[in-house]
């Protein structure tokens, strides 16, 4: 896509769309596919892409050097390590200078919730487990327990990125704490 | 060597759940992005759209609505039929039955009509499945659009000629900022 150029938002017909398409008051027709489109589009799309940073080369004596790149000056220190950074080591996340090692160390070690993109919700996990299996109930022997430690696990868990929601867990231990119930109540009555 | 924590930011939901058999996705609104989430009852996966990124929201209309609207009243009336042969008492419960299904016919009537929506950012184009009505999509664009000019600043408003493209044809945009005549920023603002 070149810039000045929206294509019809219509996986099918991809027409690119003028300028007297944008940002309508009323949904305009697609003269491609018939559709109502409704096109918003921001400056955002007029920006050309930024350059990319180049390091520069040390040519006097004195100067700080990159500690991953000895022949180039350094900018910077990392945020996480305090080693100096040329400006092709420096990476900047919301203000945070760091270099590629404290920026990988921040992802996998979950440290900074905007690399984030994958997680384990166990409050959730928990609520699905207790409350699914109760349409194929006999699984619920297995599955009730497993609600239950996981709904205890979760306290000690990260929840979402969004917010902790407790009430999940409490209400994934109540119910697997009563389908417990259940079958100790049934196999006590069958013994007996 | 320890990486340095970050703030949790705080998100707000809006409006909107998208589902289909096996996800549900949600849009939260964060400090400098919005957040897309899919979770399938176990995980969650994230996806973030930073405003300053945004080069476009578009939606097209869907005929989704239409089809379920159609499917609701087809199992309304075909709910009253048994209880109109067999009569009696079978018409009151059959009825009721009925009635579930023009509740959710209602339901469906007053949720508006349905679009797809996608965001647009110099890289990709991703769908929003959680803005799948129209008065949904509208109203999360505007509330974005303040925020993400406040990121990007204002659309200049310049004029643009006229122009609709022939079907199977690829016109050329107009060069520059194409904002409408009568500014971007105001175009849902109540009149």
């Amino acid at each position: 896509m070149t810039i000045g150029e929206i294509p019809c938002p219509n996986p099918n017909c991809r027409l690119p769309l003028p300028g007297n398409f944008w940002n309508t008051a009323e949904a305009a027709t697609c003269p491609g596919c018939d559709q109502r489109v409704h096109v918003e589009v921001f400056s955002a799309h007029f920006h050309a892409a930024p350059a990319g940073r180049t390091a520069e080369t040390i040519l006097e004596t004195g100067v700080s050097s990159c500690y991953h790149h000895e022949g180039k000056k350094a900018v910077t220190t990392c945020d996480g390590c305090g080693r100096f950074l040329c400006a092709l080591c420096d990476v900047d996340l919301n203000g945070q200078h760091l270099c590629p090692t404290c920026l990988n160390l921040s992802r996998t070690q979950g440290r900074h919730i905007n690399l984030e993109t994958h997680r384990v919700v166990y409050d959730r996990a928990a609520l699905s487990l207790a409350l699914w299996p109760i349409l194929v109930w006999p699984v619920t022997l297995l599955t009730g327990p497993a609600a239950v430690a996981c709904g205890i696990y979760s306290f000690y868990r990260p929840g979402s990125v969004t917010g902790r929601r407790p009430w999940r867990a409490v209400c994934a231990i109540v119910i697997g704490l009563a389908q417990l119930a259940g079958w100790t109540a049934l196999f006590i009555r069958g013994v007996t | 060597m320890s990486a340095p924590a970050s703030i949790t930011p705080v998100y707000a939901k809006l409006p909107g759940t998208g589902t289909n058999a096996l996800q549900q996705v949600w849009l939260y609104l964060g400090p400098d992005h919005l957040l897309q989430v899919t979770s399938n009852g176990f995980s969650e996966s994230y996806q973030r759209f930073y405003f300053r990124d945004i080069q476009a929201i578009a939606f097209h209309h869907t005929h989704a609505g239409q089809m379920l609207n159609l499917l609701f009243a087809g199992l309304a009336f075909l709910s009253l039929l048994p209880g109109m042969a067999i009569g009696n008492g079978a018409i009151i419960v059959f009825g009721i039955v009925a009635v579930i299904w023009m509740t959710l016919l209602g339901v469906n009537v007053a949720r508006g009509p349905t679009c797809a929506t996608y965001l647009t950012t110099a890289v990709q184009t991703r769908r929003l499945p959680s803005l799948n009505r129209i008065p949904r999509a509208l109203k999360v664009i505007d509330r974005l659009r303040p925020l993400i000019a406040t990121a990007q600043g204002e659309l200049p408003s310049a004029p643009v000629p006229p122009q609709s493209p022939e079907p199977g044809s690829s016109p050329v945009p107009p060069p520059g900022p194409p904002a409408g005549p009568s500014g971007v920023a105001s175009s849902h603002e109540p009149t």
